[in-house]
């Protein structure tokens, strides 16, 4: 549930209790996120004590939040879906932001991050996308103990 | 469902701006090029359907979802990790700048 008032708005989830936000701060997902088709703005949400994790919560559908965890892009052959990126429109080097999804096994023990389909933000446009990379040898599981 | 016969080298029109042409036959494999606009997404559908699966398994998670990753980031930030990299597939983790 999102509620207005008159200083911020209120992102309500049973995950993540309130989290304020302003308009600004919203990122839409033109096509949605493979799974979640229907749903199309979301914030990326960052708390001190999970970080680096950053946490993408749909302002659709409270249940639905994305545990993220930055990519370094260079080692990812990023640069070859260029065409599937127009979508996001312009940005300088800087602006796009590449995440993994991420779940975390049981009891903490490892993280399981999708590295064959980052999540790329425009932090200038707030428009994202779910990217699949061409290179099949990256693992749609890569298994990370801890 | 349309089916339509197609023989290699032959084309076939979806709307005004997509082609699908049969390249090869070969056994029991097709090999077809798409000509489609940069905002239409292409892809194998058990790569998709996959993706599908992991973004519900990770998003649906239980409502300990934050206590679980904050768990996890204090392993991280013990090891002084802050982001992943993909190496030959292989996932290690990069050190944060000092």
């Amino acid at each position: 549930m999102t509620t207005l008032t008159e200083a911020t708005l209120i992102h309500r989830s049973s995950k993540l209790g309130e989290v304020p936000y302003g308009p600004g701060d919203v990122i839409r997902f033109p096509q949605g996120l493979p799974g979640f088709e229907r749903l199309r703005e979301f914030l990326l949400v960052t708390r001190e004590e999970c970080q680096p994790f950053v946490l993408l919560a749909s302002l659709e559908d409270p249940e639905v939040t994305l545990p993220l965890v930055p990519l370094v892009p260079g080692t990812l052959g990023l640069a070859a879906p260029a065409e599937a990126l127009g979508c996001l429109g312009r940005a300088g080097d800087d602006a796009l932001g590449y995440y993994a999804v991420v779940s975390i096994g049981l009891e903490a023990r490892e993280i399981i991050a999708n590295l064959r389909a980052p999540v790329v933000v425009n932090l200038d446009t707030r428009l994202g996308c779910q990217v699949i990379l061409p290179d099949e040898t990256l693992p749609l599981a890569a298994r990370l103990p801890l | 469902m349309l089916v339509l016969t197609r023989r290699v080298g032959e084309r076939l029109r979806i709307g005004p701006d997509i082609e699908v042409v049969v390249l090869e036959i070969r056994g029991r494999e097709v090999r077809l090029g798409v000509t489609a606009p940069a905002h239409v997404a292409i892809h194998r559908e058990e790569i998709y359907l996959r993706i599908q699966d992991t973004n519900r398994a990770a998003a649906l998670a239980g409502r300990d979802m934050a206590s679980a990753l904050a768990r996890a980031a204090r392993q991280l930030r013990s090891r002084n990790l802050t982001s992943l990299t993909a190496k030959e597939g292989s996932p290690c983790a990069s050190s944060s700048a000092p």
